[in-house]
């Protein structure tokens, strides 16, 4: 069952009708635009200009080259996103689908950054081609993990996540040992505008308006999906038919989009979304209503964006988007209808462990011996060494610190994860989904901006100081509502856009310390010292320790929100604790590994499929397995292609990702 | 100690209500989906709530477990008002059964029925063998032995809903709220589960407050019958008042028999060719 945060009919949470609110952005829009033409041509020669724009003078030429279209690119991929996602939300029946969510927008960037890297005289004649190769590629490659349980929902949106986080890796490798491209690669990142000529608009303006009718057309079967598959099936629909139609074109779109504008985040997410709160109920009113609105919206952020030049240059619209939608979004999150959610969007196990601690000890077994490989075997220019306990010292000045860091990160993110997952009943939950690992990466990041030459007491500091605040926000826009996981869900989002935006952009104009950010981004642990291990060490040990207390209250909260009230848990108290705690762990992990916290969504996954269903054996063996999952990147991320390093969080996603979906394919 | 202190001891002595409703309302979007209601259920007694589709029933069961505020109005339980007692406390005096029983992906029956143990165990406290007799106890009573090591979920509607009334047996509450527990049964496990209802509140002398559709049922099992009507409440009286075709008009909206058994009980059927208006909107 998805996640259900629609409002009903009779609870529209905004006080303006969807009309009105196209209305106001588009018309704040189209006044920002005219006060730019204007200073680039006078009003009166508007005709003159686009008639004799050939022949004409350089603003001329500019008027109708560069500025009309860029226009006209905004509206036709804010449309075109905000159709996507609508489909997408749709058919998947899960509000955070977005062209993201299915792997799309990485396949397409992947691809471009493998093409620019190899071939990069494919990108001279088709870059469409490449992206829209790229997204389709990772769109099958989602489909064929999911394709039995007649791709279902969940399985879908789990396959889509997991492919997207291993291409974001792959990519992640590809630009960590490419700095001299870095600027390039990341103008798909963030979304730019810019136009020189009509021919962006003419390639996407048809395949929008084919979309645009085949969902028209599709309308009627797609709003019976609502009932979710059993109840379709019963009125007569084949859901196996329509969901790959209109996935296809909402897959089709948004690698468009993507080869277009690059990726823009967020309009895919927010705007189905938005547009529901202000009251466009039935799907056929969302449809129109989303385009219209997505539209309005880039277009806005669009001409926001060319008002702010930073530095000589200006921000990538993808970046103002998500500034200007999250905290939208995050307003609008207290009006919010608090639904009883269908508490499951859950992997039940296919077995069940009649002895789920025999498991546990032998995962801690396999912990140990990847424990004794990662601090024993190693490489050196020689070939393989295997260290003695004579070496004693040498291990544990070079290896101790980082094995030590990865243990206890991948501990503290099979802690959290198992909590978050359980608590929302949601089993895409991450530990990041509670925007704490984002809050973090935010310190880290105004940290290199403020202070360029940082210590680790300040990383420290900062990272701890604005995990805190995150979790502050994150509190106070759903404790209204007992901290019901839906909110908490979306306002992490919401957060976590932010941040990514804020911080693709630093390192897309960054200078000197964007090296540090990509490599502790992406999780190494080469920067470990013996005081982070430790302090983290003592973390991860106190939250294993503390982890019974949360036992029984994350044994009834998958029950659902009612059921435990009236087994007499006090909610709110119960979640806040919960939340409060995961935060703790997330953060300590942070600090070591960076955001990347893979492990935390894959390691409870991992304990459920062995068969291990309450609550206290789950956190001890997802405690396990991520710690394995961590040491086991980290040994192998030294060794794969000495001298060099992959970082261990990149690895334990390029390695975990696909082991993952194999899992999944082999059970599903 | 004091008079009142509980229904159980004072049982027939003590005629305290368990339950004093005050001018209770319950507004959605504007519109008022119940009340006002003002009530009284008295102590150990199984009372039947009664009304068309939509008339309030489960959304006053709501307010009376504390899912839900009620928009104006006071409910005292026991004297006491109902958001002065603390979570656990309540959850030891007042059970309650949804009409929709979530989900419970990859739980075991035996796991389930134990969750009724929280409110006396708590987050922390031990897992008894008091805990243990008790939930052994509802598992017996309600018939369940034979699934406790299946999956709920793998479980038929029947079977699952009784699973579920085993966990609110085990929780050992004064009072149970029972939203429509015999929907999904069977006519034998719906006698069989009725009579369980009414032989726990015999036995334990609990109150027992029980949304029921089938008429004759609540004639046949209930003490008292409360019957709402557009989220008014309509009439409250023993069976034999209610068991009228001049109030099964009023409640229904449809021209009904009543005969009486030679058991002294009620039976009420549709008379031929009586076609129901519904519930007036
Ligand atoms: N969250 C809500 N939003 C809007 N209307 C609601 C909501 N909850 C209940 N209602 C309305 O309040 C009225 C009473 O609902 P309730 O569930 O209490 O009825 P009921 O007597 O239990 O009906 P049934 O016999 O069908 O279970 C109904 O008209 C219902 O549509
Ligand atoms: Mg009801």
């Amino acid at each position: 069952m998805p996640v259900n945060i629609l409002p009903t009919r009779n609870d529209r949470v905004l006080r303006v009708s969807p009309g009105l609110l196209v209305l106001s952005m588009a018309g704040l829009a189209l006044l920002f635009s005219v006060r730019l033409l204007t200073g680039l041509v006078p009003i009166a020669e508007w005709p003159d200009a686009i008639w004799a724009a050939d022949g004409g003078d350089v603003p001329s030429l500019l008027f109708v080259y560069s500025h009309l279209p860029r226009i006209a690119i905004s509206i036709l991929a804010g449309a075109a996103l905000g159709l996507a996602g609508t489909l997408l939300q749709q058919v998947l029946r899960n509000p955070l689908a977005e062209p993201t969510t299915l792997g799309i927008s990485t396949g397409a960037q992947l691809a471009l950054v493998i093409a620019l890297l190899w071939q990069p005289w494919l990108l001279d004649h088709g870059r469409e081609t490449v992206a829209i190769a790229g997204a389709l590629l990772a769109a099958a490659a989602v489909f064929a993990v999911a394709r039995s349980g007649q791709s279902s929902p969940l399985s879908l949106v789990m396959a889509g996540l997991v492919v997207n986080m291993t291409l974001g890796a792959i990519s992640g490798v590809a630009v960590l040992y490419n700095h001299e491209y870095l600027s390039e690669l990341f103008v798909w990142q963030s979304g730019r505008l810019e136009q020189s000529g009509w021919s962006q608009v003419l390639f996407l303006a048809p395949r929008l308006v084919c979309a645009f009718i085949v969902s028209l057309l599709l309308t009627r079967p797609l709003a019976l999906m609502e009932l979710g598959d059993e109840g379709a099936q019963s009125l007569g629909l084949r859901m196996a038919g329509f969901r790959p139609v209109a996935l296809l074109v909402a897959v089709a779109l948004s690698a468009s989009v993507v080869a277009a504008v690059g990726v823009i985040a967020f309009v895919g997410l927010a705007v189905p979304t938005l547009v529901s709160l202000a009251g466009a109920r039935r799907l056929k009113e969302r449809l129109l209503w989303a385009p219209a609105f997505g539209g309005s919206l880039l277009w806005l952020a669009d001409q926001l964006v060319q008002q702010v030049a930073i530095g000589n240059t200006t921000l990538p619209t993808g970046v103002a988007t998500a500034l200007l939608g999250a905290p939208l979004l995050l307003v609008l999150l207290p009006g919010l209808r608090n639904a009883a959610a269908p508490p499951a969007v859950s992997f039940a196990a296919a077995r069940r462990l009649d002895r789920p601690w025999l498991a546990v000890s032998m995962g801690l077994a396999v912990l140990g011996l990847a424990l004794l490989g990662a601090l024993a075997v190693g490489k050196t220019m020689g070939g393989w060494t295997v260290a003695g306990v004579d070496a004693a010292d040498f291990v544990a000045r070079w290896r101790g610190a980082r094995v030590l860091a990865a243990l206890s990160a991948g501990t503290l993110l099979g802690l959290a994860g198992t909590m978050i997952q359980r608590m929302t009943g949601n089993a895409l939950a991450s530990p990041e989904i509670l925007g704490i690992s984002s809050g973090a990466s935010l310190g880290a990041i105004a940290l290199t901006v403020v202070l360029p030459g940082f210590g680790l007491a300040s990383l420290t500091a900062a990272t701890t100081a604005s995990a805190g605040l995150s979790l502050i926000i994150m509190l106070a826009v759903s404790r209204t509502t007992e901290f019901s996981p839906q909110r908490l869900i979306l306002a992490g989002v919401a957060l976590g856009t932010i941040v990514a935006a804020l911080s693709e952009m630093l390192i897309a104009t960054g200078g000197s310390s964007r090296t540090f950010l990509l490599s502790w981004m992406s999780g190494s642990t080469y920067r470990v010292t013996w005081d982070t291990a430790i302090a983290a060490a003592c973390i991860a040990t106190v939250s294993l320790f503390a982890s019974p207390l949360f036992a029984r209250w994350l044994d009834v909260l998958p029950l659902g929100e009612s059921s435990a009230r009236s087994l007499g848990m006090n909610i709110g108290q119960a979640r806040g604790c919960i939340a409060v705690a995961c935060a703790l762990m997330t953060a300590g992990a942070t600090i070591v590994i960076g955001p990347l916290s893979f492990v935390g969504l894959v390691a409870p996954h991992l304990a459920r499929a062995v068969g291990i269903s309450r609550a206290l054996p789950h956190l001890v063996a997802a405690a396990i397995a991520g710690s394995t999952i961590m040491v086991l990147a980290d040994w192998l991320g030294r060794l794969l292609i000495f001298p060099w390093q992959i970082p261990a969080g990149l690895l334990a996603a390029l390695v975990g990702g696909p082991y993952f979906l194999v899992l999944m394919w082999r059970r599903a | 100690m004091t008079v009142c202190l509980s229904v159980r001891e004072a049982s027939g002595v003590c005629a305290a209500p368990c339950f004093k409703v005050e001018g209770v309302s319950c507004l959605v979007g504007g519109r008022q989906i119940l009340g006002p209601v003002s009530l009284a259920l008295k102590g150990p007694q199984v009372h039947g709530l009664i009304g068309h589709n939509g008339s309030g029933k489960s959304t006053l069961l709501k307010i009376l477990a504390r899912q839900q505020r009620p928009s104006h109005g006071s409910i005292l339980y026991d004297g006491v008002a109902l958001d002065r007692l603390d979570s656990r406390i309540f959850a030891r005096k007042v059970a309650y059964l949804p009409q929709q029983t979530p989900f419970a992906p990859g739980l075991l029956v035996k796991e389930l029925v134990a969750f009724g143990r929280y409110p006396w165990h708590g987050a922390l406290g031990r897992f008894g063998s008091d805990d243990r007799r008790k939930v052994d106890e509802a598992i017996e009573m309600t018939g369940i032995t034979a699934f406790v090591n299946r999956a709920v979920d793998t479980l038929s509607g029947g079977e699952r809903q009784r699973c579920w009334l085993a966990m609110l047996v085990a929780q050992d509450a004064d009072c149970l709220l029972l939203d429509e527990p015999i929907a999904a049964l069977d006519i034998a496990h719906q006698i069989e589960v009725l009579s369980l209802v009414r032989r726990l509140a015999k036995a334990r002398s609990i109150s027992v407050v029980v949304v029921l559709h089938d008429i004759n049922m609540a004639a046949r099992f209930c003490d008292e019958i409360v019957a709402l009507h557009s989220g008014k409440l309509l009439a409250q009286g023993g069976p034999s008042e209610i068991m009228t075709p001049d109030s099964l008009r009023r409640i229904y909206g449809i021209d009904m028999e009543v005969f009486r058994q030679p058991g002294g009980g009620f039976a009420a059927l549709p008379e031929p060719g009586a076609s129901g208006q519904g519930a007036p909107r």
